[in-house]
């Protein structure tokens, strides 16, 4: 299995992604034609399928790369608290399945759900913000001349600015319905503030990835980033904009088409992280081949 | 009696390589001569005898077809032996661009630039490219760690697979 998982190309998760894409959306017609909705929407529960099985290809992952990574303290931190990340994130989408009304009527609509729902996506996020840390700290530290500049400064002022006016402006949040369970409002809450640290992390990230020139390490970071300006940028239109669509609102078939697919993009950038060695590997060793096969012809 | 040949002269009469109307003239010395005559006659009985004699050494060792393809196929092999015993040295430069070449796809141009200069200036020398033959394993050792800093041990390995390939 663990073979497998680090067999996947970048293209192998393209298709993955373009596949469960479809299956939400046939999902998403027969919820609205067939399906009974006191059973919960239906193309939540192939969300929750893909979520599970994309942050658990990026645990395996992120896991392995971090046990690469034995004389770099920080990057190994940093992998490690993403795999701890993907591995919170299984958890949390295995108990957001709405099929769990099938075995207990009303679960998904309970402040039970609500908890186990937005508790361990502010673990993971913690996780996610840490890893980052890490991440951009390990770079800036190796003495390699990697540095932000002045107005990488500028745009991570200028995202807590956006998250201090989205704090005070914004509206209810979703989990204000479960007033008697308060530590989920403040666990939204906290989501919200650690996805904010989370995008201006991704501003030092997204320095570091283009002083790097390309490669497939920036490449990784760059998907990192999407991924988190991505879902940021979710969680902040709902909170400004649209309050009321996700997971209210079904009708709202572009957001949650695009929040269905943005666990693929952190799997992506372990992906292509996985993959510099294995490329690596490939690589000396087709040039050894060429090497040999040319002694061989010059001594014929 | 005229002696004024010089061995110069001799020995273009000797292989035939004197002018017609010098040898024609100096014939007839050695005709009218005794003591040239006499050493033109041993001359010639030598170089019979040598003639003879390598003959009879070159005949002393025949060589069939398969006996010749062997012993070439034994001389080339003794000379790849020895160029793989002769380190191939390929320049600096050249190095540097095989390194480049392997990194730029990993971690990218800027960070492997950055990788190289640590590198250089960790092994006590200015720049990659001002780095002497001598400090080329210790060079490659500072960029293999700052590689598996930066990308991991497996990578790490590879870059300094590559580099000992590359020299």
């Amino acid at each position: 299995m663990i073979n497998a998982i680090t067999r996947l190309t970048p293209r192998v998760i393209a298709y993955v992604t373009i596949g469960f894409a479809a299956c939400w959306v046939i999902c998403r017609l027969i919820s609205d034609f067939v399906w009974h909705p006191n059973w919960g929407p239906l193309e939540v529960a192939i969300f929750v399928i893909e979520g599970v099985i994309a942050y658990g290809i990026a645990m395996v992952l992120c896991f392995q790369i971090a046990a690469e990574y034995r004389h770099s303290y920080w990057l190994r931190v940093a992998w490690l608290c993403l795999a701890v990340k993907s591995g919170v994130a299984v958890v949390r989408y295995a108990l957001d399945d709405p099929m769990i009304n099938l075995i207990r009527p009303g679960y998904y609509e309970s402040p039970w759900s609500g908890l186990a729902r937005e508790l361990p996506m502010a673990v993971a996020l913690s996780f996610l913000v840490a890893g980052m840390l890490a991440m951009a700290y390990g770079f800036l530290q190796m003495g390699l001349g990697f540095k932000l500049e002045r107005r990488d400064w500028a745009a991570i002022a200028g995202v807590i600015a956006v998250l201090i006016a989205v704090i005070y402006f914004r509206q209810d949040l979703s989990a204000a319905r479960w007033k008697s369970m308060p530590l989920v409002l403040q666990a939204q809450i906290a989501i919200q503030i650690l996805f904010a640290v989370a995008a201006a992390i991704s501003i030092i990230l997204y320095r570091l990835s283009l002083q790097m020139g390309g490669g497939q390490l920036a490449l990784a970071m760059r998907s990192l980033i999407v991924y988190i300006v991505l879902r940021s940028m979710l969680v902040f239109v709902s909170m400004i904009l649209l309050p009321s669509l996700f997971r209210v609102d079904r009708e709202n078939f572009v957001t949650m088409f695009v929040y269905q697919a943005t666990p693929w993009l952190f799997t992506l950038a372990a992906v292509y992280r996985f993959q510099l060695a294995s490329n690596a590997t490939r690589h000396v060793a087709a040039w050894r081949v060429r090497e040999l096969s040319a002694k061989r012809v010059g001594i014929s | 009696m005229n002696h004024k040949y010089s061995w110069h002269h001799w020995v273009d009469y000797l292989e035939g390589a004197l002018p017609e109307e010098q040898r024609a003239e100096m014939e007839e010395h050695l005709r009218a001569c005794e003591e040239c005559g006499h050493l033109r006659n041993n001359v010639i009985a030598v170089e019979n005898k040598l003639q003879l004699a390598g003959k009879r050494l070159r005949n002393s060792f025949p060589l069939n077809q398969d006996r010749t393809r062997q012993a070439v196929e034994s001389c080339i092999e003794s000379i790849s032996k020895t160029d793989a015993a002769v380190p191939n040295s390929t320049s600096m430069l050249d190095r540097l661009t095989t390194l480049r070449a392997f990194m730029t796809p990993l971690c990218g141009s800027g960070t492997v630039t950055r990788a190289l200069r640590a590198a250089a200036q960790r092994t006590a020398v200015p720049s990659p490219e001002a780095l002497p033959e001598v400090l080329w394993p210790d060079f490659m050792e500072n960029l293999s760690a700052i590689t598996g800093v930066l990308c991991g041990d497996p990578a790490a390995v590879l870059v300094a697979e590559v580099g000992r390939l590359a020299s």
